[in-house]
């Protein structure tokens, strides 16, 4: 992040002429997939869910035809992970049926390279901080030779604030008009979430 | 044994290549005189003869490459309308600092190039999507 704001300002240095456009607000939908290796991290299994719909807005200010800052705001879709342990209950072996929900509302802010100059479709690479309010509702259901039990954790809300990076396109369907696509990644413990994108933006 | 193949080395040696003796396989036509006065010319010579309205890519002093359209001769320079999505001044570039300069021929459109620029973006964003499930997703 500090490298890219680092670019940023020797490349505003070097260059007189200001950008072709100050700004461009731009809204995207995504598919949305995330990790949740803490919760489901026993024997290997599948610890991502993946079936979230992401919906986003950002902002972005231009200091060069190259380097520009966005500040972006979306949500995802409640989106179900579905995990089970084998545990004791009242010392008898029971299983344990776990029912996650997570939805998250997030914001972020990071410093975007667009390749090229003027052209009608720039590559871009961005990187920033991305912070996450993430909602978790849990419910369990308990198998055993008693009768079966069902508990409902309650709901809660984690910050997470992480770093991310971007991989994408904008491909201009007239000289301010873009359509864009891209995929971000959020890490922490490696990969955390990927959400690919596509929408629309415009400069001005 | 060791005597006949020493002779048949030492006569191979000695004899001049069998490639060689056949005569050039490719002609090397020798270096063109470097000068740049005369390169100039050349290009000049071709540049003046371009027809007005033709989509030029130019390269000049510093290795910078401009692309456009031809609008304008003049006896010492081209005036070119640069080749872009926001309309930019005209470029004017005198003989003297043109390096290299060729006619393009229109070949694509705006539309083309959006569609590929999305598909390309998309395909991307899907095959590296599949390669970090592959590589992170378990079952």
């Amino acid at each position: 992040m500090a490298l890219l704001l680092a670019g940023a300002t020797s490349a505003g240095a070097q260059t007189t002429a200001g950008p072709l456009f100050r700004a461009d607000v731009s809204g995207s939908l995504g598919w949305f997939n995330a990790g949740k290796s803490e919760i489901n991290a026993s024997d290997g299994r599948n610890d991502w869910y993946n079936r979230s719909l992401y919906g986003g807005a950002a902002f972005a200010w231009y200091w060069t035809d190259h380097w520009k800052t966005e500040i972006e705001g979306g949500a995802s879709s409640n989106a179900e992970l579905r995990t089970y342990t084998q545990t004791l209950v009242n010392g008898r072996p029971a299983t344990m049926y776990s029912e996650h929900r997570f939805s998250t509302r997030r914001l972020a802010i990071g410093q975007q390279y667009q390749f090229y100059r003027n052209v009608w479709v720039h590559p871009f690479l961005a990187a920033g901080l991305d912070l996450t309010w993430e909602d978790h509702n849990r419910r369990d259901d308990i198998y055993s030779s008693l009768p079966s039990q069902s508990e409902r954790a309650p709901a809660r809300t984690e910050l997470l604030a992480r770093p991310f990076a971007t991989v994408g396109l904008k491909a201009y369907f007239n000289s301010q008009t873009y359509f864009r696509t891209d995929m971000k990644l959020t890490f922490d413990s490696g990969v955390d979430e990927v959400i690919i994108r596509i929408g629309v933006g415009v400069d001005f | 044994m060791k005597r006949f193949i020493a002779s048949l080395l030492c006569a191979l040696f000695a004899a001049p290549g069998c490639a060689a003796s056949q005569g050039p396989r490719t002609q090397v036509a020798p270096p063109l005189p470097a000068a740049p006065a005369i390169q100039r010319e050349v290009l000049g010579e071709f540049a003046r003869q371009l027809p007005l309205g033709a989509r030029v890519r130019a390269t000049v002093t510093g290795n910078r490459t401009i692309r456009g359209t031809l609008l304008k001769r003049t006896d010492v320079a081209l005036v070119i309308q640069p080749r872009a999505r926001v309309a930019e001044p005209l470029v004017e570039i005198p003989f003297s600092s043109l390096l290299a300069i060729e006619q393009e021929h229109k070949s694509n459109s705006t539309g083309k190039a959006v569609a590929i620029g999305a598909a390309v973006g998309v395909g991307a964003a899907l095959g590296l999507l599949l390669l970090i499930a592959a590589a992170l997703g378990g079952d």
